[in-house]
């Protein structure tokens, strides 16, 4: 996992809360044009991130499966 | 050989997990924010093209076609509003909701609204009818309310010009048969937004059904002479219960007044003619007078 991305690192916190955290992120004040385009950086990062912990959570599962094996074959004995 | 087993467990088999549900959770957060962030992308998007869209307020009408692409504009909004709810709870969304959505909204139906009832039934041309029809169903996708409402007002204004015009004529009953050939027009031009109605197609149906599915009846016309031969029955039966000389030039014309209702719903195709003999019953008094 990389810590050094600090938006990253902000969904691991148990407390996150999506909508408060776009309330704060997205300014009413600030002009349309500007706010559009920077949500939309925001949401191509998040597809990234998509990406990027499925293949975690995938290598993740995969690895787990691998010592249930062995301890289920253990256990027969 | 115990704790050695317990390690490798730790490590092979709870660390792993406890990193599967962390993961698990942060993805799960991650998808709820970017599909939240998604439908305000959409909003904001379509609260830019409003303002694309909008004429200035120099100029005094909407040009049709832009009145359309408001009026899908607006439809989409609701329909992203209604799928989301909780987009309504961002403070960037309530504010354009409030100051750019609202207004333009409610611009969009009043100029609609008016726009139909100026256009509606008055021409029989299919391609002026099918432009109808495009702001009929545009107005119904935006407010079922108002759709309603505006067909309503299209019948009532003209039962309100045609009822002025035959109430008129008690007084000067020569011009009788001129002022009802005046609502046959009328009730001419309601088939006309009639056939506009049916051929726009609305969900699994067509407009005509959308708006009769809220009334009594099933066609404009017949509501239109069914006010119609109300009114002007209750006008006629007073007039000609108070006698004096306007009562009596009722009586005496009375075999005119008939036969010109006669003659007119003659003349009528096989639909308008059963509607307007509403109008027979209208004038029944004086027909009871004739037959003694």
């Amino acid at each position: 996992m990389s810590t050094d991305d600090e938006i990253l690192e902000m969904f691991f916190d148990e407390q996150f809360m999506p909508l408060a955290y776009l309330d704060l992120l997205l300014s009413p004040d600030g002009p349309l044009g500007e706010t559009h385009s920077m949500s939309s950086s925001l949401l191509s990062r998040l597809d990234l991130y998509t990406d990027r912990l499925t293949s975690q959570l995938e290598s993740t599962v995969h690895n787990l499966r691998k010592p249930t094996e062995l301890l289920s074959y253990t256990g027969v004995h | 050989y115990l704790s050695m087993s317990y390690s490798r467990l730790e490590k092979d088999v709870l660390k792993p997990y406890e990193q599967c549900t962390q993961l698990q959770a942060a993805l799960s957060k991650i998808h709820q924010t970017s599909s939240l962030l998604r439908d305000v992308l959409i909003f904001m998007h379509l609260v830019r093209q409003i303002a694309q869209n909008t004429i200035s307020a120099s100029e005094k009408e909407i040009p049709d076609q832009n009145l359309l692409i408001l009026a899908s504009i607006h439809s989409q909004i609701q329909m992203e509003l209604s799928s989301n709810p909780s987009m309504r709870a961002l403070r960037l969304v309530k504010k354009h909701e409030l100051e750019t959505v609202g207004p333009s909204r409610r611009e969009t139906l009043r100029v609609l609204t008016e726009t139909l009832l100026r256009y509606c039934g008055e021409s029989s041309n299919p391609q002026e009818q099918h432009d109808t029809g495009r702001l009929l169903s545009a107005l119904y996708k935006l407010s079922q309310k108002d759709f309603i409402s505006t067909i309503d007002k299209v019948v009532q204004l003209r039962v309100n010009s045609s009822c002025q015009t035959l109430s008129k004529t008690i007084t000067s009953i020569r011009n009788f048969p001129h002022a009802l050939q005046e609502a046959i027009v009328q009730a001419h031009q309601l088939a006309n937004v009639e056939d506009t109605l049916r051929m726009t197609p609305a969900e699994n149906t067509n407009l005509l059904q959308e708006h009769s599915s809220h009334k009594k009846y099933a066609s404009l016309t017949h509501i239109f002479w069914n006010r119609v031969a109300k009114s002007f029955k209750r006008d006629f039966e007073i007039s000609y219960h108070r006698g004096g000389p306007v009562g009596k030039s009722l009586a005496s014309n009375s075999k005119m007044i008939i036969d010109s209702i006669e003659e007119m719903i003659a003349r009528e195709s096989a639909k308008g003619r059963a509607e307007l003999e509403q109008m027979r019953d209208s004038v029944s008094i004086i027909r009871v007078q004739t037959t003694k």
